[in-house]
């Protein structure tokens, strides 16, 4: 399997140094249908030996946070995220360039200079249709096609793709979820919703019902959380996959604490994972939640809900 | 704990008398398996080639449907009953006439091709919920809606009037007793079948099938199965990269740059029906569809058939740790 290689900055970026490569830039929210398009049309130019390797530059922190911190958009995936989603495109290096003021004033011909050509070698850049970057937003598809015509490089530009006459793109996968249409938001992003946390202790009552959860700790803010309710979920932890159910609430009938939690029960597994990063993909949305007039009532909706995850995850 | 008999599929030789629906508690009493689905009802005065699937592969039931099925089948002429077979009550009867092999050859010819066929009132199809044969039982029977069905062959092997020996090879959808009947409306003759069996369901030969009598705990040794992927074999295939596998796991389907290898297709492109996705080990992950027209349109799986090799593996952790190689 070809490693990928992650670097975090310019000095490490040039220590790598890697030729004759094919680029993409972007943020890659969700790493949705249109960016999966975009690593696709990236890695074919590797794969036809146009270049030699495929690399990707992405932002972190979401520039949108930077520059616009109040009317910023909640995001879809943390860098953390991002990077694992990337892991299996086959891409041969990923630069996180970190986004702040400076990083927004470097004026896009420069950023291409800088970046692009003197630290990555790059042959092609492949673009998003609605790609600008640079100082402003300058580097448009037009304006860098000039610039790649001018300097020898190759720019392609990748249409949007539409999902059912919509087309797919980080506003409407964020509107999905808002509005607990999971559904909807895997269908445009083309994979199951990924929530990458920390295990920490809860308060141990799930034990008690006989469905034990681990509550997900999410570090960073502007993380969109799916909408509250029950949900089918796969969880990674050290490599492994596991089925399970998820909630997201308040656990009216147990706990009633006062901020929304993320709670996992993890099918068939007795391993302690207290401190742990775990990656939890929401497969599909069962139920709001609800508050049960006794525990009794609660176990027996457990159950109901166990059944019902095991149906959607294909194991019915 | 791997039950030999989980995720595989059976190729039954049904007997005569008990109907699909008596085969499939037969297997899951061999098998003690709770999910256990049939592709193609064989009625029950019809003997032949029944596949039985069970675990994930139920799911794999349709694409079997789908398979071209091949009937011997003895023609009655002179004699229409209201079910089409020996068992109904006689509506009408005509004396036969001496008749040349030659003639009734060049009638069945007519049928080959495309072909405008009637289901008969007592089907297994449904109409508002009910099975057309219980309507036509409750004396009312359905005429259901003609539908189009393709005849690949229809041979004439004897004629021993007033019994016309047959045997066709057709699309799903086929009704055989329709087509004895409307070869003897070709003839001017009233028909009906004396006999039917199914001889072939796609590559899946009556020579090879388990007799139906055998599916009993006693005879437990003899009812094998065939694993889902090499049943599968007939779908052509698209072999992806380890990398490509954990992502499939997660809804995403392959793009054009995990494909490692074609199986039994030139080109993605050509492929129109449903697509096998391998893993470098030859085992079958799922099945998907290219995603539209145009042959660079992205692969798509189909949700209702993600992760066979995942289930296969028995508890999750087993199926993740294949996913790790």
């Amino acid at each position: 399997m070809r490693p990928l290689s992650v670097v975090r900055n310019l000095e490490e970026l040039r220590a790598l140094s890697p030729r004759k490569t094919a680029v993409t830039i972007g943020v890659f929210d969700g790493v949705h249908l249109g960016h999966r398009k975009i690593l696709e049309e990236l890695v074919l130019r590797r794969e036809r030996g146009a270049v030699d390797a495929a690399w990707v530059v992405t932002f972190d922190p979401h520039p949108l946070v930077v520059t616009h911190s109040r009317e910023a958009p909640a995001i879809l995936t943390t860098v953390a995220e991002r990077l694992e989603l990337f892991s299996t495109f086959g891409l041969d290096g990923v630069f996180v360039l970190h986004f702040d003021e400076a990083t927004a004033r470097v004026e896009y011909r420069e950023f291409i200079q800088r970046y692009f050509l003197d630290a990555m070698d790059m042959r092609e850049l492949v673009m998003g249709y609605d790609c600008h970057f640079g100082h402003r937003r300058e580097g448009s598809p037009e304006r860098v096609k000039a610039e790649g015509a001018h300097r020898g490089f190759g720019v392609s530009v990748v249409p949007p793709v539409h999902v059912n006459g919509e087309v797919v793109s980080s506003t409407n996968i964020r509107a999905a979820l808002q509005s607990a249409d999971l559904e909807r938001a895997n269908h445009l992003m083309g994979h199951a919703y990924l929530v990458r946390g920390t295990v920490g202790h809860g308060q141990g009552r799930g034990r008690d019902l006989g469905f034990p959860t681990a509550n997900i700790a999410v570090t960073e803010p502007h993380k969109q959380w799916p909408a509250g309710g029950v949900y089918a979920v796969r969880t990674v932890w050290r490599g492994h996959i596991y089925d399970g159910m998820m909630n997201i609430g308040r656990s009216p009938t147990m706990k009633r604490v006062d901020h929304d939690e993320i709670e996992v029960h993890v099918f068939d597994f007795d391993h302690h994972i207290y401190g742990e990063e775990v990656s939890v993909y929401c497969e599909a949305y069962l139920r709001p939640e609800q508050r049960f007039p006794t525990v009794t009532a609660l176990i027996e909706q457990l159950n109901a809900d166990r059944r019902a995850a095991r149906e959607r995850l294909g194991r019915g | 704990m791997t039950n030999r008999f989980e995720n595989r599929v059976f190729v039954i030789d049904k007997a005569a008398g008990p109907t699909s629906f008596d085969v499939v508690p037969a297997l899951r009493r061999v098998s003690g398996i709770r999910r256990v689905g049939h592709a193609g009802t064989l009625d029950h005065l019809a003997r032949g080639v029944l596949l039985l699937c069970t675990g994930t592969a139920t799911r794999a039931v349709e694409h079997f449907m789908n398979l071209e099925k091949e009937y011997r089948f003895d023609v009655r002429l002179g004699v229409e009953t209201t079910t089409l077979d020996t068992e109904g009550e006689v509506v009408r009867e005509a004396p036969v006439p001496p008749l040349e092999i030659e003639t009734v050859r060049a009638a069945a010819a007519t049928f080959v091709g495309e072909y405008l066929m009637t289901p008969p009132a007592y089907s297994a199809l449904k109409r508002q919920g009910k099975r057309h044969s219980d309507l036509a039982r409750a004396g009312e029977p359905a005429e259901a809606a003609p539908r189009t069905v393709h005849i690949r062959a229809f041979d004439v092997v004897s004629v021993e009037l007033p019994i016309v020996r047959c045997v066709v090879r057709c699309s799903r959808g086929t009704y055989v007793r329709s087509l004895a009947k409307d070869l003897g409306e070709k003839l001017g003759l009233p028909a009906s079948i004396a006999t039917l069996e199914r001889t072939r369901i796609g590559n899946f030969s009556i020579d090879d099938a388990i007799p139906s009598a055998l599916v009993t705990p006693e005879h437990a040794d003899e009812v094998v199965g065939i694993d889902l992927g090499e049943a599968l074999a007939f779908v052509p295939g698209i072999v992806i990269a380890e990398r490509a596998k954990r992502a499939l796991l997660f809804g995403a389907s392959p793009l054009r740059t995990d494909v490692v290898e074609l199986v039994g297709t030139p080109t993605i492109g050509a492929v129109v029906g449903p697509l096998r996705i391998l893993d470098e080990g030859g085992i079958l992950l799922t099945i998907g569809t290219r995603g539209g027209e145009h042959p660079r349109d992205p692969l798509r799986v189909c949700d209702s058939f993600r992760l066979f090799v995942e289930a296969a593996g028995g508890t999750a952790a087993a199926g993740a740790s294949r996913f790790e190689r």
